[in-house]
């Protein structure tokens, strides 16, 4: 048994870690460790207690590091991990597995080992970078290595337990593993996660402490409060020692809390998993439409005839045409009902509902139609095909940026025409200026990781950063009007998104020859 | 007249991996079949002058202009069929080959008739509406072959085309290609050998990365005409040959075991002399190794 379990989660490590969006995501993360320490005069903080930070050593550093992790990494890694069962499916490995003595429990628990090594190596990975930025940032010099590792054992490990079995959960409940099902797990982040993981994975305990040192230290001023995450600080934030957590049964509790969700999430799993009965078909959610949605094709092809006539007069155009069937085709007609009404809603709501709440909904409802840019024609193996056809980039490339920019104007087309009439075209331009943005990333996540995951991960955490709380530099869509002339926005955006389209065509060009 | 010259053409990867090396050849007009064993680097070659990998030494000369510089020369010209492609299931035939067919460029007023010519000559055009989730192996094979043909190219390059189809359909597409390929260059690699000498007007034979024949199908079977022999003879004996010459066929019997070998002598007093296939020849210049044939242990 143990050695089935070793060889599924052997290969399947192996053969995740040699991917090339491994290394892509393993650099991405690193680098958003860099965001977790910000300066002291740097606008905002990820860890403030009672308008204090730590001086940053190895126990603060250590367990800031581990409690932002507990933060984000629900919503970032379940995405990098939500394709194990999928992999062995699409690459059809399933016929051979399906047919071995392989049991669902030791499939389960291998490939649940598997993303929980994987999650490993990415926690490490932002440890040593970390680490190295302590020393960069120089407060203090002294590196005590169990200061970073402790908690990256007691409090992140459990939680990337859980992440590692709801990734395998979400894959094998039928309905949950396509992109419905990374909607679903977003908004079950937000809504529940958020809210609930401080609780339950020992967080809380270690904000207590710091909160406590801090009233020992007789330095609580007026701003009393404790906020982990990002939050907007004008004024510079001063610094008390942190000299480490004081661990206690509380913690054990919370440990203990999160094997058990572990082992309800893998048991579920295990009762769900069809041992690839289904066969390899794709998920149940994005399995092509047939009988069930004629009125479907019905609305498309009447959409299709006018769509032809308005385009059918230059190749291009008519290039545009087909890429835009390309990227609606196969999806419910519930979701389009729910877009139409969505749109009517934003030309007659008033401007701030528009902004607030239904210019967002439409756009993260849009999410299918993007992720899939850039990847599709490696995803479905046409890209043989495809890139033998003359002018690839200039033709095919090109069309479907266009057509990812004319599906979510068409979606926000109520909000752009109520912010004209309301005489407000900064945030009609804004808008605009954050489609060509959404695109941009989606294009170039899919050709450079070549899979949909990384803006389905990426988008929504955007998304709640700069959408919902309208956080600065990333409010791409121009939530605060103040934000967008203080930090210069649609400037930045269009820049942002010509770098990402570019180094998109310079990775789909050079793939395109070198095959 | 066309003509495409692959001239010292070169592939390597990874610094030491060479698929082929210094490889010459001229194409001009009717079908020419790719022969080699796996990983002979007849899908590399393809992939090149499809223009979707680069060599890494070499020209490809399309009607006397390098392509190397300028892909989309041969690209208006070019259809070609991938050894392993997908298709994208949430459309119908018709949607598929229509989005090729924009891609590809072609006038308006064409491609609807084009895609329907295409659907009608692969017998697909009663299914032409339904989603390609529902098509078995065979009919998207065919959608592969459609798409290649869509924009009646004068290059059509075609990886494995008969894989997936039945008899019949193997027999139609033959039938097609023979019938098109009076003004197309028509390259066509394939493992079933016996299908080449009834359509192929020329035969390359790749072995480890390298040209080791090209010519007519009735040049390469003179070649070899007095060199296949055929014998019945016992288990001992069979081993014996079996590391001694080039073994094309091997089949037990009552009597016996019965091998055809290729080989300029006679190599036992009893062997007969028979005309050689094209699959004869295959294995003499693919096998000149003589390698012993591989054995299976049992598991403990």
């Amino acid at each position: 048994m143990s050695n089935v379990i070793f060889n599924t989660l052997s290969a399947d490590l192996k053969n995740r870690i040699r991917r090339q969006n491994f290394m892509f995501s393993l650099v991405c993360m690193s680098l958003l460790t860099f965001f977790f320490f910000p300066a002291l005069n740097a606008g905002y903080q990820t860890l403030v207690i009672h308008g204090y930070r730590g001086v940053y050593n190895s126990a603060w550093m250590g367990e800031t590091l581990a409690m932002l992790n507990i933060l984000f990494l629900p919503a970032i890694c379940f995405y990098l991990i939500k394709n194990s069962v999928e992999q062995d499916r699409s690459s059809h490995i399933c016929e051979f597995l399906a047919s071995t003595s392989i049991t669902k429990t030791q499939y389960i628990i291998g490939k649940w080992l598997s993303n929980l090594s994987l999650l490993l190596i990415i926690a490490f990975a932002m440890t040593v970078t970390t680490i190295i930025l302590q020393l960069y940032i120089g407060e203090d010099t002294a590196i005590y290595i169990s200061h970073y590792l402790i908690p990256l054992i007691v409090f992140v490990l459990p939680v990337l337990a859980i992440i590692a079995a709801s990734a395998l959960m979400f894959e094998t409940i039928p309905g949950l593993s396509g992109t419905r099902g990374n909607v679903f797990y977003f908004i079950f982040w937000v809504a529940i996660m958020l809210n609930t993981m401080e609780g339950f994975s020992g967080v809380n305990e270690v904000l207590t402490q710091m909160a406590a040192i801090t009233v020992d230290l007789d330095i609580i001023t007026t701003k009393s409060s404790v906020h982990l995450g990002i939050s907007k600080i004008e004024h510079k934030v001063e610094t008390f020692l942190w000299q480490g957590v004081q661990y206690n049964l509380n913690i054990l509790f919370s440990i203990l809390t999160c094997i058990f969700v572990t082992i309800i999430f893998l048991l579920i799993s295990i009762k769900s998993f069809d041992r690839f009965s289904n066969g390899f078909s794709k998920s149940d959610n994005e399995k092509p439409i047939n009988q069930y949605s004629q009125n479907t094709f019905y609305l498309i092809n009447q959409l299709d005839n006018i769509f032809n006539y308005i385009t059918n007069f230059f190749s291009f155009t008519r290039l545009i045409r087909a890429e835009t069937l390309l990227i609606i085709k196969g999806k419910h007609l519930s979701l389009f009902i729910i877009l139409a009404i969505l749109c009517i809603a934003q030309f007659v709501a008033d401007v701030e509902i528009t902004r607030n709440i239904l210019v967002p909904v439409s756009l993260i409802l849009c999410i299918s139609f993007i992720s899939q840019l850039g990847q599709r024609e490696e995803k479905y193996n046409t890209h043989l095909m495809i890139f033998s056809c003359a002018s690839p980039i200039k033709f095919q490339f090109v069309s479907m940026l266009i057509s990812g920019v004319f599906i979510l104007s068409l979606v926000t087309s109520g909000a752009m025409f109520n912010y004209l009439i309301s005489a407000n075209p900064i945030s009609a331009l804004m808008l605009f200026i954050g489609i060509i943005f959404i695109v941009s990333l989606g294009v170039f996540c899919g050709v450079v990781t070549k899979t949909s995951r990384t803006f389905e991960a990426l988008f929504p955490l955007l998304w709640y950063i700069g959408v919902i709380k309208g956080f600065n530099q990333f409010d791409f869509l121009g939530k605060n009007i103040a934000n967008i002339q203080q930090f210069n926005l649609p400037i930045v955006y269009l820049t942002v998104s010509s770098i990402l389209i570019l180094i998109a065509v310079i990775v789909r060009h050079k793939r395109i020859t070198h095959f | 007249m066309m003509e495409l010259i692959i001239k010292e053409l070169s592939k390597k990867y990874n610094q030491d991996k060479q698929i082929f090396k210094d490889l010459n050849l001229t194409l001009t007009t009717g079908v020419t079949a790719l022969l080699g064993t796996n990983g002979a680097g007849k899908s590399s070659l393809m992939r090149i002058l499809a223009t979707i990998s680069s060599p890494s030494s070499g020209k490809v000369i399309w009607n006397g202009q390098d392509i190397s510089d300028k892909p989309n020369i041969l690209r208006k010209s070019l259809g070609y069929l991938p050894q392993s492609f997908g298709l994208y299931d949430n459309l119908s035939a018709y949607e598929f080959l229509t989005y090729l067919a924009s891609l590809k460029q072609l006038p308006a007023n064409v491609i609807k008739r084009r895609v329907f010519e295409l659907l009608d000559l692969l017998n697909l055009s009663h299914v032409a509406t339904q989603p390609l989730h529902t098509f078995s192996g065979g009919m998207k094979q065919r959608i592969g072959i459609a798409q290649a043909l869509l924009n009646d190219p004068e290059l059509l390059i075609l990886d494995e085309p008969t894989v997936g189809l039945d008899p019949q359909e193997r027999a139609n597409l033959k039938a097609l290609l023979s019938d098109i390929s009076e003004n197309k260059i028509i390259l066509y690699s394939t493992h079933i050998v016996s299908d080449i000498a009834s359509i192929a007007n020329k035969v390359a034979l790749l072995n480890s990365g390298k040209l080791v024949e090209f010519s007519t199908p009735e040049q390469i079977l003179n070649k070899l005409a007095f060199s296949v022999w055929q014998c019945t003879v016992s288990p001992m004996e069979a081993k014996a040959l079996k590391s001694q010459y080039c073994i094309t066929q091997s089949v037990k019997k009552i009597d016996g075991i019965y091998l055809k070998i290729a080989s300029t002598e006679q190599p036992i007093f009893h062997a007969v002399n028979v005309p050689p296939t094209i699959e004869d020849a295959f294995i003499y210049y693919t096998d000149s190794q003589q390698k012993k044939p591989p054995t299976l242990r049992k598991i403990a």
